[in-house]
């Protein structure tokens, strides 16, 4: 999942069960409804994640249904042209842990899965794949993040107990990996599809909202729970 | 266009330690509750 802030929306792959994908479109009010962007290309698996580029392009990792090797994908939201731009390794390395862009450096970052544990890749536009840290677990795929006030990247794990956490990775540090407490939910279909993205909140945070849907009630739920969070956190 | 994100997923705002103050954290997760510890 990405946020464009142009046009306050965030920016998804749904994909269905007949192998079809699109990129989709929504914001904060408009939950649980969401507008087709571009249509993608069939024979790939679209769990990769997806980020925000320069230039109003997105990016993202579709993996081909019959090689298993992972590509990267440009994706024009006004022409709706997808374009491969090149693969990520042999297919040794799944990629369906999510995708995020430093501005200021430049470069993606996804998180993907070998046989024993995972691993947040650097990906540069000239075709470039580096690992920037190992992580030691596994379970990574509800999605990462790229924290511009802190440098550091926030994912989703999930582990074998179908307990999902959000952890925080600071490539390069004595301890590169550590829990946010505070977050953790019991589903056994978890935080998943590589979705997570920073964004601002709307102003949704400095009021009590309200449910309007039984969709939109999670969201309420999710809003109390972060401003409790963040009370708790400032305190 | 009516899009689902597999099953009834919800757009759920969580909490980074650092983010800031107008910066929230949102992800696709399950439907239903959210607890926290």
């Amino acid at each position: 999942m990405a946020y464009q802030a142009a046009d306050s929306s965030f920016y998804a792959i749904a994909n269905d069960s007949n192998g079809s994908a699109e990129l989709i479109s929504f914001s904060l009010s408009s939950p649980p409804f969401a507008t087709e962007v571009a249509s993608l290309a069939a024979g790939d698996l679209w769990r990769g994640g997806l980020a925000l580029g320069s230039g109003g392009l997105f990016y993202a990792i579709g993996t081909d249904a019959d090689t298993y090797i992972p590509w990267f994908f440009s994706i024009n939201p006004k022409t709706g042209v997808t374009t491969s731009l090149f693969a990520l390794g042999d297919g040794s390395l799944g990629y369906n842990g999510g995708l995020t862009y430093d501005p200021a450096d430049g470069f993606f970052y996804a998180l993907a899965s070998g046989e024993s544990e995972s691993a947040l890749q650097k990906i540069g536009l000239g075709g470039s794949v580096t690992t920037a840290q190992l992580l030691g677990l596994s379970g990574y795929q509800g999605g990462v993040a790229y924290d511009a006030a802190s440098g550091n990247f926030f994912a989703v794990r999930t582990d074998a107990d179908s307990y999902a956490y959000l952890e925080q990775i600071a490539p390069g540090n004595a301890t590169p990996v550590s829990e946010v407490y505070g977050f953790w939910v019991y589903n056994n279909w978890g935080f998943w599809n590589s979705s997570l993205a920073f964004a601002s909140d709307g102003g949704q945070t400095g009021e009590t909202p309200e449910p309007v849907t039984s969709g939109m009630g999670g969201l309420a739920l999710a809003c109390f729970c972060g401003i409790a969070l963040k009370r708790r956190h400032k305190a | 266009m009516a899009r689902t994100f597999g099953l009834a997923a919800t757009l759920l705002a969580l909490l980074a330690g650092t983010a800031q103050a107008d910066t929230i954290l949102y992800g696709i997760g399950p439907d239903g509750s959210f607890p926290s510890r």
